[in-house]
């Protein structure tokens, strides 16, 4: 009797219900929800600070019509001085209204935005390194033997406006995704013998970084010295504090990449968005891939994650590794001897032309915009571009619309499943424009793009910029140039299997055909240089 | 009882799935090159489960199989989907039928029961007209039906017949075959 009283007490009813999502298999994915809570919250401070600023200077500047009037004198001197400012066309436009309508207030928020103003000192310190690296490492530029003049002209660009030696005897190979890309570094990595040097905008938890941090810390007590430079604001809620200390108590030399502060800076916008990985000095890795999962798609976000990377042996993987060791110069203000971790390399046989070269608030001209200009512009045959983002200003516009309309192929492929929806709606809107011109544009389906490859039938460039205004004004990145026969047909082959798999999007499925959706575009593109 | 895995030799895949569709995905995830070594019942709905794969990190075409799983995962939940949407015509034309009918008897019987004659008049049409409205509701509502049938029918057997598709290409580039 007591034994079934027990059993009738444990018994317990469940009622559970039926679920009411139609789906029948869902991925789970484990979002950081105490990272992202982090990451808005600093956004939401800047913006406070923000509102705080522009309530305080408004209500000063309306107490008395005098000072209402020197705000507005001062907004017309500064639109002025806007108008004869290096920046693109399109930020000057936005810049411009914006002192205007709002000239309450704007003056406040420009001064305070203007990187001549606040980026001043930080722009003599990396000249300071530069100088000092041309002094320590001054290779000659390759003078003649270039079988393309178009190859030939954007080498001598890429070496007038950075310095950026064009190299031969170098071996390149391309990934067309991060999961084959990821595979070779460690098993790279786990064969180093000298150093490792790391840098990546998104360095994020996860059984990827896990697999790094095993062999890299096996490494370590071999000998091997490690770097790593991870941009503060890209891995602020995606690297965790345990693993940060976990890093560097394996040995692991870390180093955040301008500190992402809830500040209303403009410094805090200008974030390093490279993607290198220098092996022993003979070996380098860059590409569009950060170190996360959602890169080798073992975290599924946004779909299918199209991501490439490219693998440099030879002499070109000095200008990856000196690339590193300037940013890390600037970063910790130690000089040290480049000199034991470049001419370690072993020269190949190719005959192919590899230009690594790099983009940022260091250089005075836009190199990475440059690059994929004069790409398009010497283009005769085809012109293809894989890029996430689509946000360019009227220049870049009008050349490949010119291309277009000489009868040249050109071809941009877009993701189909967007990370911000804000920014997709500009470049969608942007990339449906030109289909008036004869561009095609794609969308890979069920996919997020997140590849930076621009292709003609002469060159290839495969790294980190982005086809928008933030890669071409604002962070620090690095590409590859190259005009490879491999490289340049792996790439190709990867364009037509893509173009398989996407969609064409027609006049009559344009998203610009909503009246709605074009006007909310339209409003969007007033924020597009901040994109 | 979860096996343990060495996450440089293995990948693992965590999902919720459908407890009526369980077997199926398990087989057709195999052809992927996943296995399964987890399962447990959600706690909060009677027809969820929680599965878990591994599968050999190193294997064959691994970025194209990858791919071709986002395609396989969608068509899979565009089938439920259809299987869950399937009678949403016909039950929304039936219940406002319905509805509206019930209130034209609802109208009719106060009109009928009122004092003018001329009311009681209009009482008697409306719910006349209740009746017709439902008689006609179940006359149409056959056609209603048959067009779903045909419709999902048509959409389910496009839908399998890209499941087929992706399944015979995964199995093909699990055993490391070259499909271009």
């Amino acid at each position: 009797m007591l034994g079934s009283k027990k059993l009738r007490f444990r018994r317990k009813l469940y009622f559970k219900k039926r679920s009411t999502d139609s789906r029948a298999v869902r991925i789970k994915t484990e979002t950081n929800k105490a990272g992202v809570f982090k990451k808005l919250s600093i956004v939401f401070l800047i913006l406070v600070q923000l509102a705080s600023l522009i309530f305080l200077y408004t209500w000063f500047s309306v107490a008395s019509k005098w000072v209402l009037l020197f705000n507005f004198i001062l907004s017309c001197v500064t639109c002025v001085y806007v108008l004869s400012s290096n920046k693109n066309g399109l930020s000057k436009a936005v810049w411009i209204m914006f002192l205007l309508v709002c000239f309450a207030f704007s003056n406040l928020i420009y001064w305070l935005s203007d990187e001549r103003v606040f980026f001043r000192k930080a722009k003599k310190r990396y000249k300071a390194v530069y100088d000092n690296a041309e002094q320590q490492y001054a290779v000659e530029n390759l003078n003649g033997g270039f079988n393309n003049p178009v190859v030939e002209s954007d080498c001598r660009y890429l070496y007038s406006v950075g310095r950026f030696n064009a190299y031969r005897e170098s071996d390149i190979k391309y990934y067309p995704s991060g999961t084959l890309f990821f595979d070779d570094v460690l098993e790279r990595i786990n064969n180093a013998k000298k150093f490792i040097f790391i840098e990546f905008f998104i360095v994020s938890d996860g059984v990827l970084l896990d697999r790094f941090y095993d062999i890299l810390s096996k490494k370590i007590s071999e000998g091997v010295e490690v770097r790593l430079i991870y941009d503060d604001m890209g891995s602020k809620g995606t690297l965790s504090h345990r693993m940060k200390v976990k890093l560097k108590k394996a040995g692991v030399k870390l180093k955040a990449f301008n500190k992402f502060l809830p500040l209303f800076l403009v410094g805090m916008n200008y974030r390093d968005h490279r993607k290198i990985i220098s092996v022993d000095g003979d070996t380098v890795y860059t590409g569009g891939s950060n170190l996360a999962d959602e890169y080798v798609n073992e975290k599924r976000m946004h779909g299918y994650w199209k991501d490439t990377g490219i693998k440099i042996t030879g002499k070109a993987v000095d200008g990856f590794t000196l690339m590193f060791l300037k940013q890390w110069e600037v970063l910790t203000r130690a000089r040290e001897d480049y000199s034991q971790y470049l001419n370690l390399f072993t020269p190949t046989k190719s005959t192919s032309t590899v230009v690594p070269y790099a983009d940022g608030l260091d250089y005075d001209h836009p190199i990475g915009r440059g690059v994929y200009e004069k790409i398009i512009a010497g283009a005769n045959k085809f012109v293809y571009i894989m890029t996430p983002y689509f946000i360019i200003d009227d220049g870049m516009t009008d050349i490949i619309i010119n291309k277009a309309l000489s009868g040249v192929d050109v071809r941009i492929v877009l993701p189909d499943v967007p990370d911000k929806a804000y920014v997709y709606s500009v470049s969608r809107n942007n990339a449906e424009k030109l289909i008036d011109y004869g561009v095609k544009v794609y969308t890979m389906t069920n996919a997020f793009v997140h590849s930076k490859i621009v292709q003609s039938e002469n060159c290839v460039s495969v790294g980190s910029v982005n086809m928008d205004l933030r890669s071409f004004y604002q962070q620090f990145e690095c590409s590859v140039y190259t005009d490879d026969k491999t490289v340049m047909a792996d790439v190709l082959d990867d364009f037509n299997e893509t173009f398989e798999v996407s969609a064409l999007i027609t006049d009559k499925n344009k998203r610009r055909n909503n009246v709605f959706r074009r006007i909310l575009a339209g409003f969007m593109q007033l924020f597009a240089p901040f994109m | 009882m979860q096996e343990t895995y060495n996450y440089h030799d293995y990948d693992k895949m965590e999902i919720a799935v459908k407890t009526a569709k369980e077997k199926r995905l398990i087989e057709d995830y195999a052809l992927f090159g996943f296995k399964l070594i987890d399962r447990y019942a959600d706690k909060v709905y009677s027809d969820v489960a929680h599965l878990t794969f591994i599968r050999p990190h190193k294997i064959p075409n691994k970025d194209k199989l990858q791919l071709l799983q986002i395609y396989y995962e969608n068509y899979i939940n565009d089938e439920s989907e259809l299987e869950k949407n399937k009678r949403t015509k016909s039950g929304t034309f039936a219940a406002s039928a319905l509805l509206s009918g019930l209130i034209l008897l609802c109208l009719g019987v106060i009109f009928i029961f009122a004092t003018p004659i001329v009311i009681n008049v209009i009482g008697y049409i409306l719910s006349a007209l209740s009746v017709t409205v439902v008689v006609l509701m179940l006359v149409k509502i056959k056609k209603i039906i048959k067009l779903e049938n045909e419709d999902f029918i048509f959409k389910t057997d496009a839908i399998k017949r890209n499941i087929n598709s992706v399944l015979k290409t995964a199995r093909a580039l699990t055993e490391g075959e070259d499909v271009r």
